[in-house]
């Protein structure tokens, strides 16, 4: 047995689990607003060729639209996690996370693709071949709804 | 197998592509634990959450002159913010340390990496 509700209804389902539900923040699921719905989340291992380390990645996601997606690297060894902001040329490691005191940069985020997301990414410095532990969340949402 | 779905307006749910849904059961969520609120008034500010694994985080900043928020991890070019997590707290590092920037962390039950 389940249980349907449909816009065709004409009604809004609201779940509130405490008594600030009066402000949208205090709403648990409030079925005027979408939530990220998500479509596929992994995790995965780089090992770069080249030195300096840079390495790049290609996730097929076949949604036919650009969807919203997040993603996050590390490497592996004294690294921790980052997540990629969009903020092109960010430098995503501080305080020494790279144990040899390199920096890691995440180049791009590509979501110019209908079928695949993207990421490339750098690592200063010389004289070890990095191995990269990355992470991903993709959203059925799109980025851009009419498309 | 019992589901709840809501649809888009104008949508119904028997033709609804995932994209057109406000929610269905059938998918996963990112669900809030702790939304974290703050001043960074130390090079590292440690905040606990203590769910006893990793979980996925995000974080932003509102920083500059205008000031406005960005996305976490953030460098000006000079200071560089980032955030990290551990199976009891949540680190905001900033060097150098700015004057007071205010930051924001919301903390998901989802497991993060």
């Amino acid at each position: 047995m389940g249980v349907y509700l449909g816009r065709a209804l004409e009604s809004t389902l609201e779940i509130i689990f405490d008594s600030s539900g009066e402000i949208i923040q205090g709403v648990n699921l409030n079925s005027e607003f979408p939530l990220l719905k998500i479509a596929k989340e992994g995790r995965g291992i780089y090992t770069s060729t080249v030195d300096p380390d840079n390495g790049s990645i290609t996730i097929d996601h076949n949604l036919g639209y650009r969807p919203i997606w997040n993603f996050w690297i590390q490497r592996t060894v004294g690294g921790r996690f980052r997540m990629a902001t969009n903020n092109n040329g960010v430098s995503l490691v501080n305080y020494n996370e790279l144990y040899d005191g390199d920096t890691l940069q995440v180049d791009y985020l590509d979501t110019s693709y209908d079928t695949s997301v993207a990421a490339s990414w750098t690592t200063s410095g010389s004289g070890s071949i990095g191995v990269y532990e990355y992470y991903y969340i993709i959203y059925y949402d799109p980025i851009d709804d009419t498309q | 197998m019992s589901k709840l779905v809501i649809s888009k307006p104008n949508i119904s749910i028997e033709s609804a592509r995932p994209r057109d849904m406000v929610f269905d059961s059938n998918y996963n969520y990112i669900k809030i634990y702790k939304i974290f609120t703050g001043t960074i008034s130390s090079a590292t500010i440690t905040l606990s959450h203590n769910l006893n694994y990793v979980p996925l985080v995000f974080g932003w900043l509102k920083s500059g002159t205008p000031s406005s928020w960005v996305m976490l991890p953030y460098s000006d070019g000079t200071t560089k913010t980032v955030y990290d997590a551990d199976v009891t707290n949540i680190y905001i590092r900033q060097d150098p340390l700015g004057s007071g920037d205010t930051y924001v962390v919301a903390v998901a039950f989802n497991r993060g990496v």
